[in-house]
């Protein structure tokens, strides 16, 4: 009898933690897996799978300065406990090492791929210096592969043609039926009226121009950009 | 052009007595029949030009309101988010009085502590707050006459919706069908707060309808009512919209149709009774609540004048019913459908497979939120036309599997978008007569704040990059814009005060009313 009183609580326990982590589950897809990918195993966010990051506090606080927000005033902390349970579950032990030799991949980032030119302080393109711990590796090898497939928020492309015929193409920071402002790829603000302009188009390219890489400088690259871990601004 | 002047007869405005040159904004709709339409043409294409701000109130909360104001006898009444309401002198924009309940912690609320208006009768005003409670207000004062319950909201149920008056009874439905809640419709004494009747929209297993749920079943669960009805006094009909059964995304959990889920039920205003319901989305897998205004048109049909009740749906078909009977009048796709080939003599649509969603994802039009989704939709009596938001594309829809845990998340699973396969957005006319797109406007930013339209041929709508924009009802084309400064989810309105027409809209926390100048 006892015994199986035992095994009833055991079961009970069990169901209980399966619920926590389906509950988990189901706000973790709601919330986390736009940037974390829906199985946790990362995106445009950090694969979770792999994770050592202490989960409750980094879901409660966020990472300051980063797209990682903080969760504490939508969520208590019993459903925080619950989400980290499903991470917990997702759990595939830490990764090996990175393939590829960072420092050649450094010398291709500064020097014959000019990444710098567009990517260090005052370039069009964003800040890479915490990369390796935001993207996840597969997000990095596509965005080197086919810089279009998912472009980073806030750096999308405007196309405005002048009535003149010629163009400008830069970042663009706002664009509703009436009016468009970008960044120039001369890095200056401009802003148009509709009526002023011939036309005003969204261009799903990227600014970063397709990067014909071999294989080797791909692997290369990623293993720098995976030591790229620095600060949050 | 008859038809038209017919559905004169629904523009039921409640006999008040007003001062010359003032007309009020009496309910969510304007009228019950659901028009958001003005009578008022002081504002034209051609001299809107002139049309500037008049007042801007502060309501000093961090809001996206999706509320409608209401006007009556000199005062604005407007309910905002997380259970805060104002009440504003007409003249000057300044507060008369302000009601403030902190709302309870936790909540499970899907999409914000937000709520969309009052109802007025007599000297008393009606809202729910998000903890889904009903209460009455003195109009002067702001002071709580009555409070009930409707659902528990340590459950999953909360409130949102602008309740109607219909005769004694103040009338609501609620929220929460993300949470496992069983929805319904609920109608109160006006005087007492004392509940005359409740319509379950899941009925119990051995109730009419129960039977489309399979035995299998463990919860029954959905059907919230998030969004107001209509009424039609003549047939003494209630019309009210019903949401998603539950869970949204995994139909194995609940095999067969799920009534009265994704439907329009329409009910006895005095009972509560169903006259008859009709089922857009058999079984929806994809979170198509069919909540969007219900609106109640004549319309002349192969030379036979019907009374019908037409529908934006979120599954991306405009339907018309016949209001009396509940058949199917017409159904036309108004923007990119996937999962139906159309809908069918019998009213039920005709299926493509593999439209179910999927542990790795399959790709459905329209995606979660509809084609339409809840904004208010405009009528207009003179262009027959039924004006309303739409995002045009695809998304990829999750299930997964899990257990039911009361008062959480029961959606079992999600949509992401498309890569490199943006939604698009636009302002639609339908014919009411027809269900045939008249126009239709892509824009760039999403019309998130529902529509008006106006006896002078014009439709306002406010967008989610902060312009309250005004567009040529017959065309579509734009006349007019103001830049609010903050992304509109509410439905602009029109009303007039001492002979000057006006239009006002809750922009973020703030009300503007504009007025020509
Ligand atoms: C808008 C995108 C976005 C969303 C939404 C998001 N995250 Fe993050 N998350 C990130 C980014 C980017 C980082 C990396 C931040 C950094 O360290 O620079 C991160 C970091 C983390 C980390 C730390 C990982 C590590 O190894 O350091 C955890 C844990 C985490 N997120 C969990 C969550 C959970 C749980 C949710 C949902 C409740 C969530 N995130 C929602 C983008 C997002
Ligand atoms: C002509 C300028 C330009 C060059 C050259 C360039 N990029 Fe970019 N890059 C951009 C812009 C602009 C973006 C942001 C738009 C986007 O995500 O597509 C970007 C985005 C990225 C991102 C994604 C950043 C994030 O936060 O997710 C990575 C990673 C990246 N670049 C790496 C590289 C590497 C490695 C190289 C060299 C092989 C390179 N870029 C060369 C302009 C450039």
């Amino acid at each position: 009898m006892r015994r199986l009183l035992l095994v009833l609580c055991f079961a009970q326990l069990l169901s209980a933690q399966s619920a926590d982590v389906d509950v988990g589950k189901g706000n973790f897809r709601l919330y986390c897996a736009p940037c974390h990918g829906i199985h946790a195993q990362g995106g445009r966010g950090p694969d979770l799978t792999q994770t050592t990051a202490d989960l409750a506090h980094v879901i409660s606080e966020g990472v300051p300065g980063t797209e990682m927000g903080a969760y504490s005033s939508q969520f208590d902390d019993a459903m925080i406990a619950r989400i980290v349970s499903y991470i917990r579950s997702t759990a595939r032990g830490a990764s090996g090492p990175v393939a590829g030799d960072p420092e050649h991949g450094r010398a291709l980032f500064v020097g014959t791929a000019n990444c710098a030119g567009c990517h260090a302080a005052g370039g069009v393109g964003p800040s890479l210096a915490r990369v390796g711990r935001q993207r996840s590796p597969a997000y990095l090898r596509e965005k080197l592969l086919h810089p279009s497939t998912e472009i980073t928020p806030g750096y999308e492309t405007l196309i405005v043609t002048l009535k003149d015929g010629s163009n400008v193409r830069g970042i663009r920071r706002g664009l509703d039926d009436f009016s468009a402002q970008l960044i120039g790829l001369d890095r200056r603000f401009y802003s148009f009226r509709r009526n002023e302009v011939a036309s005003i188009e969204k261009d799903s390219h990227s600014l970063m121009p397709d990067q014909k890489l071999t294989e080797p400088e791909i692997t290369d690259l990623l293993a720098y950009l995976s030591t790229l871990r620095g600060d949050a601004k | 052009m008859t038809c038209r002047l017919r559905n004169a007869t629904l523009l039921i405005l409640l006999a008040l007595p007003l001062t010359a040159g003032d007309t009020p904004w009496l309910t969510y709709g304007n009228t019950l029949s659901g028009w958001r339409y003005t009578p008022l043409t002081q504002i034209t294409s051609t001299n809107i030009a002139h049309l500037a701000p008049a007042w801007i109130f502060q309501t000093n909360t961090a809001a996206k309101s999706e509320s409608t104001p209401l006007v009556r006898d000199g005062i604005m009444y407007v309910t905002g988010d997380s259970n805060n309401a104002w009440a504003l002198d007409l003249k000057t924009g300044k507060q008369l009085w302000h009601y403030f309940r902190k709302p309870p912690k936790p909540l499970d609320l899907c999409c914000g502590e937000v709520n969309r208006g009052f109802a007025i009768s007599g000297d008393r005003l009606f809202k729910v707050n998000i903890e889904d409670t009903l209460l009455a207000l003195d109009r002067l004062t702001g002071k709580v006459l009555w409070e009930t319950e409707l659902g528990d909201y340590r459950k999953g149920y909360s409130g949102t919706a602008a309740p109607i008056v219909i005769k004694n009874l103040v009338i609501t439905g609620t929220a929460g069908a993300e949470f496992g809640i069983r929805g319904f419709i609920d109608a109160y004494d006006i005087a007492t707060g004392k509940r005359v009747w409740r319509f379950h929209t899941i009925p119990a297993a051995d109730e009419p309808g129960g039977a489309t749920w399979a035995p299998s079943t463990e919860h029954r669960v959905g059907g919230s009512t998030w969004i107001t009805g209509t009424y039609d006094p003549e047939l003494n009909t209630l019309y009210w919209g019903t949401g998603n059964p539950g869970p949204d995304m995994n139909g194995d959990v609940r095999p067969g149709d799920n009534l009265y889920t994704c439907s329009l039920v329409a009910l006895d205003a005095d009972t509560g009774k169903l006259k008859w319901h009709y089922q857009y989305t058999p079984h929806d897998v994809h979170d198509w609540d069919a909540i969007s205004d219900p609106v109640l048109v004549d319309v002349t049909i192969a030379g036979q004048l019907r009374k019908a009740v037409v529908q934006a749906n979120r599954n991306g078909h405009y339907y018309g019913l016949d209001r009396v009977t509940g058949k199917l009048l017409f159904a036309k796709p108004y923007t990119e459908v996937s999962w139906a080939r159309g809908i069918g003599a019998d009213g039920r649509p005709i299926l493509v497979p593999d439209q179910e969603p999927s542990e790795e994802g399959t790709k459905s039009c329209p995606g979660l939120g509809g084609g339409h989704n809840w904004q208010a939709t405009a009528y207009s009596p003179r262009t027959g036309l039924h004006y309303f938001s739409s995002t045009d594309g695809c998304q990829l829809f999750y299930r997964t599997e899990q257990q039911f845990v009361e008062g959480h998340w029961f959606q079992l699973s999600t949509v992401d978008g498309i890569p490199g396969d943006s939604n698009r957005h636009s302002v639609v006319a339908v014919d009411t007569a027809t269900g045939q797109t008249k126009w239709r406007r892509e824009l760039q930013a999403h019309p998130s704040g529902g529509m008006l339209a106006t006896a002078s041929d014009l439709v306002f709508y406010g967008d989610s990059a902060g312009n309250l924009v005004a567009l040529d009802a017959r065309t579509g084309e734009p006349v007019w814009h103001f830049q609010t400064g903050a992304s509109i989810n509410a439905p602009p309105i029109a009303y007039e005060f001492e002979g000057k027409q006006y239009i006002a809209v809750a922009a973020g926390g703030v009300i503007v009313t504009f007025a020509s100048r």
